[in-house]
């Protein structure tokens, strides 16, 4: 079929991949979000939004660079979608770390906090971009140009996704069990999906599938951590 | 380097699903007791999956018409990226036939039986080598399938429909707490089959990392609920059961206490009396000497009949043991129930 092109086939299936990813976590962590603490709905929030992240990657693809009639409008919506939830993540993921990687004594709280400032502006920016195009914008052939503040979107996002490896890097160096999931298991995907992404020239992005790895190695860290718990809570009881 | 539009896609597939494996191979090995036959069996099914991925990876970024004296290491990779994808299949047919028995002397006497259609499946893709009976690349590089692959496929998934039929009788059977799901392992898998059927790319294996992550995050979940020593579930489940029985999933009607003298003789308690035990009964440690054992059925003759026979295991295996039981009347609420002899035994000690 010419209208897709190989790129488009692969972020289908790589998208697709972690869309299903997402809702099957979703589905095996239905009953820990019964509990209703803070880090449970800052998960469910996280694999929400990868699921919306991923969808619109693939259907952006589909109708970039294509003479489909209302491809600028959807392309321009579908982009600030996918910006909007590009910094959401990474203000959910500050937020989700600092509840679960947390030292005793600090209170979870929420989203109105002064550090999550800047993602709130940043968010504004984003939604004002459809009428200054400071970000992003398409033209008539509906060929994708960056903006001025394009850079900045990046930069806030990477800044609230360090602040939460932060809180992991001082659990982890509180907690050294073996449960505990090592960082360099988080930076993995990303670091060789760009690997791939820019050694490839016409390789599907690997950005939804990098986020997706990432949440999904959170939850295993998390239930391996539990499981140690219930692994040591369980030689006490037989001692 | 110049790279083809299948390169790409195959480069892009099989690079993601290596990604999602290694992970959760790090995290399984890292993972308290994973000594059971299913955990075994998960490794074995991931280690395949990363040996196909990197085959897949080589065979994709080599342009193989450019070197065409050595066509048969690709011809190599590519047998042992079929006897992975083989070895997968057949691995999974027995994992669903651990999880449905919950017994490892089972499946090992079926492996035993099965043993003949694996070693040919196995053999199937070395024989290809040398005669191109189901597949062969032609001089373009392209893989060429013949008519017979057809039948060789066929074959092969015949051990996945197995092991989802078995799967469906069990649980037509069986409408316990049943806590597998077999779905989160085959639906990614058969999706990534489906692409692949349609559009000729590589996507079985990004379907079965996706099946086998899922498959990781069910055993460590369940795990969680049990107890290490005896391999019974552990006080954690209880209030996984009181939400069950609350919500009417589950007709708690009967509760056989059991408390042994010794509790160094823990281990041997629970190989005593697992084999009395009927599955559809949940058995819970609820104290270093204390286990309960929890059923449906409101019989107090069949309940009198199982503490018997668990009595008698246990003396048989010279182990001291107390065993009581209680059944529901027909007017008591089931949480209630609950509440009143599991909780209440809790707090007494």
């Amino acid at each position: 079929m010419t209208f897709f092109i190989p790129r488009d086939y692969a972020t289908l299936f790589l998208d697709g991949a972690t869309i299903v990813s997402m809702i099957s976590i979703m589905l095996m962590s239905s009953e820990a979000r019964k509990r209703g603490r803070g880090d449970d709905r800052c998960f469910f929030g996280l694999l929400v939004l990868t699921c919306i992240l991923a969808a619109r990657d693939a259907l952006g693809y589909l109708f970039e660079e294509k003479s489909v009639p209302g491809s600028r409008v959807l392309c321009t919506c579908g982009m600030t979608v996918y910006f909007l939830c590009f910094i959401l993540i990474g203000i959910v993921w500050a937020h989700y770390c600092r509840i679960r990687f947390k030292d005793r004594g600090i209170s979870a709280g929420n989203f109105l906090r002064p550090e999550y400032l800047p993602g709130a502006v940043m968010l504004a920016l984003i939604v004002i971009n459809i009428f200054t195009g400071w970000i992003f914008s398409y033209d008539e052939n509906v060929f994708y140009h960056r903006g001025v503040l394009y850079l900045l979107v990046y930069l806030v996002m990477a800044v609230y996704v360090v602040a939460g490896f932060a809180h992991l890097v001082r659990y982890r160096s509180k907690h050294s069990g073996r449960a505990v999931i090592p960082v360099w298991l988080y930076a993995l995907p990303i670091v060789c999906g760009s690997v791939f992404t820019f050694a490839i020239p016409g390789s599907a992005s690997f950005g939804p599938v990098g986020v997706g790895l990432s949440i999904a190695f959170t939850h295993i860290g998390t239930i391996n951590e539990m499981l140690e718990l219930s692994y040591k809570k369980s030689r006490k009881t037989s001692l | 380097m110049e790279f083809s539009a299948e390169m790409i896609i195959n480069i892009d597939l099989n690079a993601a699903a290596l990604l999602f494996m290694v992970g959760v191979l790090v995290m399984a090995l890292r993972t308290v007791s994973m000594q059971d036959m299913r955990s075994k069996l998960l490794i074995n099914l991931i280690v395949m999956a990363i040996l196909e991925a990197v085959c897949g990876l080589i065979l994709s970024l080599v342009d193989w018409t450019a070197h065409p004296d050595i066509t048969i290491i690709s011809s190599l990779i590519d047998m042992v990226l079929e006897i992975a994808l083989n070895l997968q299949l057949c691995c999974v047919f027995f994992y669903v036939m651990y999880e449905v028995y919950k017994s490892e002397d089972y499946v090992r006497r079926k492996f035993s039986k099965f043993l003949i259609p694996i070693v040919i499946l196995v053999c199937l893709p070395v024989v290809n080598l040398f005669t191109s009976f189901f597949w062969y690349v032609d001089a373009d590089g392209a893989v060429q399938y013949t008519f017979v692959y057809l039948a060789y496929n066929i074959f092969r998934y015949l051990f996945l429909v197995a092991a989802v039929i078995l799967y469906i009788r069990f649980k037509s059977r069986e409408k316990n707490a049943q806590r597998f799901n077999m779905w989160l392992l085959v639906i990614p898998m058969f999706l990534g089959t489906l692409a692949e059927a349609f559009t000729g790319y590589g996507a079985f294996i990004l379907g079965a990392a996706i099946g086998y992550t899922n498959l990781y995050m069910l055993i460590a979940n369940e795990m969680g609920y049990r107890d290490h020593e005896s391999g019974f579930y552990n006080p954690y489940y209880l209030s996984h059961l009181y939400k069950l029985v609350d919500n009417g999933k589950y007709q708690l009607s009967s509760i056989i206490t059991y408390q042994i003298a010794e509790e160094g003789e823990v281990g041997k308690f629970a190989d005593a009396i697992r084999s009395v035990l009927p599955d559809e009964c949940d058995t819970i440690r609820t104290d270093a000497d204390r286990f309960i054992t929890v059923s449906e059925s409101a019989d107090r003759g069949y309940i009198f009949m199982l503490s018997e026979d668990v009595a008698a295991m246990s003396e048989e295996a010279g182990l001291e043991v107390s065993v009581e039981s209680v059944t529901r009347n027909k007017k008591e609420i089931p949480a209630d129930f609950f509440i009143d002899h599991i909780r209440l035994r809790k707090q007494g000690g």
